[in-house]
């Protein structure tokens, strides 16, 4: 009986050791598990700077650059192609400098954007996949360009679907390094594909967006974003 | 015994199991706010104050440019549809015993963003640095350099701005953009070409005559217009680079009103050849291609859907002018406004929902109006004087157009909502302006 007890105890401070050891761990992810960080539209001065990470896979088809620009939203499911084109110069004699941000000294420790997209989930996050929106690409770190996206969109946004109750339409976009828009389609249907296609066309009003910044490696983000009315 | 080890062994995997939780904290994710319907917000940024970064003396000269091309850039930002320039406060400075604003102060002024700008003089040029800071992150958004002759310092300005638009919003600058306008000289009206903001003024045709609707082709190479030069109105062109006059068309009766397609490629225009005030198609060399109204009635100021596919015009085929749609091959006209007594030289926006007019509105004066393109949700964007000859600019986000309200006719630029009205010139005899695209 006494052995038991002795088994037990040293089983306990053992156990106790190892969760003071692993707390460590914890300190790098200063935002816990289940934490939501929220980026407000309509007040960006609350919005923390997140660092997304995508749980699953993603599966990013390759850009075709020479496609048309015109993306017909009457066939979400069909992946388009924008047309590229060279961002225009002024004339005068100019070097663009790439930024030099906080990331940049992280640099070394970044990894290309297929493996960190490869190695993370995507989560909707709560208990329904319509309460906000989500990336794919966990080292896009840059919260004024959320803003600036998602304020274009909102201001796109004119809903003239009358309904007495709560729709939710999710829609997944994919923007390249330019600003332009090379996939988008219906995640989660609303139901009635006339506030389905307002939501759409809020996206397809909005491009192109913000050139993703020059100092983030990859090419492509995808973002999942529901609508409401 | 055995009870106390399989309690202990499931109370280890069970911590175990949570330390690996806590492990994964560092994966995160995002969420935003759902998008709700009328989320419109424009966005804040301070401009700071140019800094010589040099190690040498500089000129008063030098000093000044610093500050225009600070003072344009602020202009610029302030004029832009979707910014709001937020200034630098005395009174906060003051309090807070600040000698140089840092970013810290910006976020507490309200900017979102701050643009900083860093001047050198090698020889005589002017060498502009400029960097976009998000104040609420710190974090440095884009950066950049220009350099050219320092006489040249307004481009410089127009050109960091366009950059910190395209970087904030994905779209090309209208700062380089440039306007060109009817303005009277004696009995004349003669064309003049100027910047966006009515700066750097130059007169293009020298003609005597009345020259008027002129438009900028695409490429900013010619501005086609109605002119008197000949007798009977008709369409030209001159060339922007040295003002050189040719006659692109030639028909009995007049040539009015002529409004270049968004692609570029055709010109709908209001011709009497046939007897009557009708629209009609012509290529950029001045051919027919098509004949579109066929009334008794005026038809008169045609304008382009962006897609090509419909036409906007005046008719008083009801008895005082009102705007109608038409498919642009001429079929399947439709009635558009009810509302306004007289509505006359519709435009189409470049979004291609909205089409903004001339409106003779309830205080029996003219207005801009603008409605969208099923024919509802009229609204009257301008109160005072007479307002006429709207125009958008290639963004299709700002308007421009001319107005009394200040006693003579002069040029006035607003957002497409009507919100941020300002006055371009003051010469007090500016009309029929139009805004080109980006040439330079």
């Amino acid at each position: 009986m006494s052995r038991d007890v002795i088994f037990s105890t040293v089983l306990h401070i053992i156990l106790v050791g190892i969760v003071l050891v692993a707390s460590p761990f914890k300190i790098n992810g200063n935002v816990p598990f289940d934490e939501i960080i929220r980026v407000q539209l309509t007040a960006p001065n609350e919005m923390k700077p997140a660092e997304p990470v995508a749980l699953e896979p993603v599966s990013v088809p390759k850009p075709v650059f020479d496609e048309p620009e015109d993306i017909p939203i009457s066939d979400p499911e069909t992946i388009k192609e924008a047309k590229i084109t060279p961002k225009e110069k002024p004339k005068p004699k100019k070097t663009q400098d790439k930024p030099k941000t906080q990331k940049q000294t992280n640099t070394a420790n970044q990894t290309s954007g297929n493996e960190e997209r490869e190695s993370k989930e995507i989560e909707t996050g709560g208990s329904s996949p319509f309460t906000g929106a989500t990336i794919d690409n966990a080292t896009f770190n840059y919260p004024y360009w959320f803003t600036q996206a998602f304020n274009k969109i909102a201001s796109n946004f004119r809903n003239t679907f009358l309904y007495d109750g709560t729709l939710v339409c999710v829609v997944y976009f994919q923007v390249i390094k330019s600003g332009r828009i090379i996939e988008i389609r219906i995640e989660k249907s609303s139901g009635f594909s006339e506030f389905d296609g307002i939501c759409l066309r809020a996206i397809e009003s909005s491009k192109p967006f913000p050139p993703l910044p020059n100092d983030f490696r990859d090419e492509i983000i995808g973002i999942t974003l529901p609508f409401k009315n | 015994m055995k009870r106390t080890s399989i309690l202990s062994l499931i109370l280890f995997i069970l911590l175990i199991c949570i330390s690996n939780v806590n492990a994964q904290s560092e994966i995160r994710n995002i969420f935003f706010d759902t998008i709700r319907a009328g989320d419109v917000r424009l966005t804040p940024i301070g401009v700071d104050e140019m800094k010589y970064v040099g190690n040498q003396f500089i000129t008063a000269d030098d000093s000044s440019i610093m500050r225009w091309v600070s003072n344009i850039v602020r202009k610029d930002i302030d004029f832009y549809a979707n910014f709001k320039l937020v200034p630098l406060d005395s009174f906060f400075i003051k309090v807070y015993e600040i000698a140089e604003i840092d970013l810290l102060g910006w976020k507490r002024l309200g900017a979102d963003y701050m643009v900083k700008l860093d001047a050198e003089f090698p020889g005589t040029n002017l060498s502009a640095r400029w960097k976009l800071f998000d104040t609420n992150t710190s974090q440095e958004i884009a950066k950049g350099k220009f350099e050219y002759n320092k006489v040249y310092w307004r481009e410089i300005a127009h050109n960091i701005a366009d950059e910190i638009v395209h970087t904030l919003t994905g779209e090309a600058g209208i700062f380089r953009s440039k306007i060109v306008y009817a303005k009277e000289v004696g009995d004349a009206k003669e064309l003049f070409i100027a910047d966006f903001d009515g700066a750097n003024e130059r007169q293009l045709t020298k003609t005597g005559s009345i020259n008027i609707s002129p438009f900028f082709t695409h490429d900013g190479k010619y501005v086609y217009f109605t002119s008197f030069m000949d007798g009977d109105p008709q369409l030209y062109k001159a060339k922007v680079e040295n003002g050189k006059i040719e006659r692109v068309a030639t028909y009995p009766g007049l040539i009015a009103a002529p409004a270049l397609s968004y692609d570029g490629n055709k010109i709908a225009c209001v011709m009497t050849k046939d007897g009557n005030s009708e629209i009609y198609v012509l290529g950029l060399n001045g051919k027919v291609i098509k004949r579109l109204t066929n009334h008794r009635s005026i038809d008169s100021s045609p304008s382009w859907s962006p897609n090509g596919d419909h036409i906007v015009f005046s008719s008083d085929r009801t008895g005082r002018p009102q705007l109608y749609i038409m498919d642009s091959d001429g079929m399947d006209t439709r009635r558009l406004t009810y509302e306004g007594s007289y509505n006359d030289s519709p435009v189409w926006s470049k979004r291609g929902d909205r089409i903004t007019f001339v409106s003779r509105s309830k205080r029996g004066r003219f207005d801009i109006a603008s409605i969208d393109t099923s024919g509802n949700d009229y609204r009257v964007l301008t109160r005072n004087g007479t307002n006429e000859n709207p125009h958008f600019s290639s963004d299709g986000k700002h308007l421009i157009y001319s107005s009394t309200r200040l006693g003579g006719k002069d040029l006035y630029t607003m957002d497409i909502t009507g919100r941020n009205q300002r006055r371009l010139t003051r010469s007090g005899n500016c009309t029929n302006p139009s805004w080109g695209a980006v040439a330079r």
